[in-house]
């Protein structure tokens, strides 16, 4: 019995000896508040400054549950795809990645709909909608290669690619199942916070960003921000570490809920917004009540350096068209007399 | 009592578990040890270094004849104010960090009053107290620059401020003899920066669409009706293709390998009827036209980059909107940054005027530069001369490279965890490669350059670095946490370590007994 220990043990050590090869790429960053913001000061001055100037929004919305009991999380992706449309940002600057599981399912008992509501006053699942990425497609390599956009150019068209540059603002919004710094995916994934936080380095340092507000609705979302060290991020998470995020109600007739509270509290809020609003992020932030939500919204905004006082919530939810009226001068421009030869 | 084991038994299992073990060791673990290693190309990130440092340098461009690149400044003492000459350097930098300036512009300040040994430089900045109101800010004659300090109290962005209206306003740019003093021409809000979302990128070929767009509300229309007639698209198709052509054999061919166009007919739905339209009309304003253009769902701007050949094209779409009404004799016209140019048409459609305004909003689109003379007059809006563009491309297209690599670089360095893959190295070479040929093309003739040699070259450098940046297979390994892989190794390797120890420690307890 003590020679059958001692192996075991031996066992253990060798298992131990050759899983902790590679753990070293992953380990907290090596420097100290400090350091982090001068690091950040000299990236923002190469960069030239986030003057809070862009010249387009995009959206990248995520329902990374599947099966029925999960309607919920697809509801809330939709609804937010509904409140950027409408604020401006095109089909085109969307990137939806969903399940699609819910609207057709055989339990559905409103066959081609999706309420995020009791009253069922709105069918988020209307015409119009465009998912890119939909059912098994929603994964972890294919998501993180949507925000680097590293895909396989000649298979992969326009539409599903997320075509920003250093002038885009970008609203990443994230719905599922969620622990402590991961994010399931489908239920046969997982996507980390080192991860994400990979991928942002990764488009910042490609030019692939102005300013990125990062929204996350699952339970413990906060501690996926936690390891985000690229600068110009806003972070928001709708629960803290060992805290779960709760869904708001349920429709009695379509059988399981149908929003979540930190989704619902926000669109409540946006509701309010529309094109010319001079609503500020602030503003949205502190309309986060613990009371009403059951948990604990967090908000980072070290990486960050605009006063969340001064930043429009179009400056994210909506669109920008840079437009310039022309003067009225005859005199110059290219010649459009010239003869043709 | 189990019976002994026979000498041949004991020698067969020794055997055995030896040859377990060296399947495990020799075959085994290099297997385990290749299949979880991370495939990382080398990346001559060295060669990527020292390149930055030759751009920064000036690529050895400075010319006596060509102040538009490298310039040695002399900085007096009273510019000074306890302020270094590499702190003016650093802030006229930030300053100039603009696609078209600092591409091609670098200074090199020296203290005047202490260069010894160096080499005379060319210009002398000279700083005077003065509080006279208004400021002249800055006033160049000849060599001889003048920066007016208020109060004499300098500071390094009041010094940089004036050193880069100086230089980039009356030294620099393209049509000099043109320019009178320059009046904040270079201010970000109005001049060089604002082109930066106007999408001025440079791109080796221009597509513009044109689009006809015919609003339709319940009431019909007669104008809806007309322009719907064959005789009016074939007007439109004509029209568009005169711009095409003036541009194809204009100016702007001379830095571009192609421009291409189509036309399109399009229909607005006006669902609101005529209001929709009328609100426009009542308050035309940047934010009413900016919903409007939302409800058309405009593309954006954005590179192409087809299967058959490396370079980028820039679409630009331009779109006559015919309202169902209009109470102006005039039409609208606006630009949209990284789009294109509308014109919405007045109460009787011109479309010679609309294309006129089209060729306009083409020179804003594609413009590096908009200049305001201090005598309230504007400068005349041309193209850049050719060879003085190409070679600002070219140095743009070669700081695109760089900024690439250098992003590709420190990603390689700080992500370890990252895949690289050979093709990525394959790519960084080819950029090399072409930056060197770009920077030969550059020190020699203008005839060359004039070409475009060195920018194609450039703009293939900028091109490689942007595939090896982005290459599909150069992908971070996801991070799993440790306790994950000990839940993984521990069952998979427990059935086999077990007996692979229990069998090797008998065999070393056998062989120690039989030791006298």
């Amino acid at each position: 019995m003590n020679e059958l220990l001692r192996i075991l043990l031996l066992a253990l050590a060798a298992c131990l000896v050759l899983s902790s090869k590679g753990v070293k790429g992953h380990e907290e960053p090596a420097f100290d508040n400090e350091t982090l913001q001068r690091f950040l000061s000299d990236q923002l001055e190469a960069r030239g400054g986030a003057t809070g100037k862009h010249a387009n929004n995009w959206a990248v919305l995520v329902s990374t549950s599947r099966f029925w009991f999960n309607y919920r999380h697809l509801a809330n992706a939709l609804s937010m795809y509904r409140t950027v449309k409408r604020l401006g940002i095109p089909d085109s600057q969307i990137i939806l990645m969903l399940a699609d599981d819910v609207a057709c399912n055989p339990r559905n008992a409103f066959p081609g709909t999706v309420y995020n509501n009791a009253d069922r006053a709105l069918d988020l699942y209307s015409n119009n909608i465009e998912v890119d990425y939909r059912g098994y497609e929603v994964t972890v390599d294919t998501f993180l290669r949507v925000l680097t956009d590293k895909v396989d150019r000649r298979t992969t068209p326009r539409s599903k690619r997320l075509l920003t540059d250093e002038n885009s603002n970008i609203f990443i919004y994230l719905t599922g199942h969620g622990g402590n710094e991961f994010l399931k995916f489908q239920d046969a994934e997982e996507v980390s916070a080192f991860d994400i936080a990979d991928a942002f380095a990764q488009m910042w340092e490609t030019k692939r960003y102005h300013e990125i507000l990062f929204m996350i609705d699952t339970c413990q979302a906060n501690t996926m921000y936690s390891k985000f060290y690229s600068p110009n991020i806003l972070a928001v998470g709708s629960s803290e570490l060992d805290e779960s995020s709760y869904s708001h109600h349920a429709d009695s007739d379509v059988g399981v809920a149908v929003i979540d509270r930190f989704t619902y509290y926000n669109l409540e809020f946006l509701e309010k917004v529309d094109k010319g609003s001079e609503l500020m992020m602030k503003d949205l932030f502190d309309s986060y009540d613990p009371v009403k939500i059951h948990s604990h919204a967090g908000v980072r905004t070290d990486l960050y350096n605009r006063n969340l006082s001064e930043v429009p919530i179009t400056d994210f939810f909506g669109n920008v068209q840079a437009v310039e009226i022309d003067e009225d001068d005859d005199e110059e421009g290219i010649n459009m007399e010239e003869t043709v030869h | 009592m189990l019976p002994s084991e026979s000498t041949e038994a004991i020698v067969l299992r020794r055997k055995v578990v030896l040859s377990f073990w060296a399947v495990f060791v020799f075959l085994g673990l290099p297997l385990w040890f290749h299949t979880t290693t991370i495939h990382r190309t080398p990346v001559p990130l060295s060669a990527i270094e020292t390149l930055d440092n030759e751009l920064k340098d000036g690529l050895g461009l400075s010319r006596d004849d060509d102040p538009g690149l490298h310039i040695a400044v002399g900085v007096k003492k009273n510019c000074l104010y306890g302020i270094t000459t590499r702190e003016i350097s650093d802030e006229l930098q930030r300053l100039l960090r603009t696609e078209w300036t600092s591409s091609v512009f670098s200074l090199d300040l020296v203290d005047a009053d202490e260069c010894s040994g160096c080499s005379m430089p060319k210009y002398t900045l000279n700083c005077i107290g003065s509080d006279r109101t208004p400021l002249p800010k800055t006033i160049s004659e000849g060599l001889e620059i003048t920066v007016y300090i208020p109060s004499n109290h300098g500071s390094k962005e009041i010094i940089a401020n004036g050193l880069y209206d100086a230089f980039v306003g009356d030294f620099l740019f393209f049509n000099k003899h043109d320019l009178g003093s320059i009046d904040r021409a270079m201010s970000p809000t109005t001049g060089i920066l604002s082109t930066m979302y106007r999408g001025a990128t440079y791109a080796d070929a221009i597509h513009l669409s044109f689009t006809l767009l015919i609003a339709l509300d319940s009431s019909g229309g007669e104008r809806a009706i007309e322009a719907l007639s064959p005789e009016f698209q074939t007007e439109w198709r004509v029209h568009a293709e005169k711009v095409w052509n003036t541009l194809k054999f204009g100016e702007l061919n001379r830095y571009v390998s192609s421009i291409t166009f189509d036309t399109d007919v399009g229909f607005q739905y006006m669902t609101d009827g005529s209001d929709e339209w009328a609100r426009v009309e009542q308050d035309v304003s940047s934010d009413k036209l900016s919903s409007l253009l939302d409800t058309w769902d405009l593309q954006p701007i954005t590179l192409l980059t087809t299967s058959s050949n490396s370079s980028a094209v820039k679409v630009l779409q331009f779109v006559y909107f015919l309202p169902p009404y209009s109470t102006n004799t005039k039409s609208l016209s606006f630009t949209v940054a990284n789009w294109g140019g509308v014109v919405m048409a007045g109460d009787s459609p011109d479309l010679p005027a609309a294309m006129r305004t089209f060729g306009r909003q083409i020179d804003k689109l594609l413009s590096p530069v908009s200049f305001s003379l201090a005598n309230g007059s504007k400068s005349r809006k041309t193209l850049p001369h050719r060879h003085e563009f190409a070679r600002i491309a070219t140095i743009m297209n070669l700081r695109g490279a760089i900024e690439t690599l250098s992003a590709l670089s420190r990603l390689v360095t700080s992500l370890q965890e990252m895949a690289v893959p050979s093709t990525v190295r394959d790519l960084v070479d080819s950029a090399i490669k072409e930056w060197h040929s770009a920077v030969v093309n550059l020190r020699s003739d203008f005839d060359q350059v004039a070409e475009n040699q060195g920018l194609r070259h450039a703009a293939a450098a900028a091109q490689f670095a942007r595939q090896a940046v982005f290459d599909k297979d150069m992908m971070l390994n996801m991070f799993v946490p440790f306790e994950h892989k000990i839940a993984v190794y521990l069952p998979l390797l427990g059935p086999v370590i077990v007996p692979l120890v229990a069998g090797l420690r008998r065999v070393v307890v056998e062989s120690r007994k039989k030791e006298p």
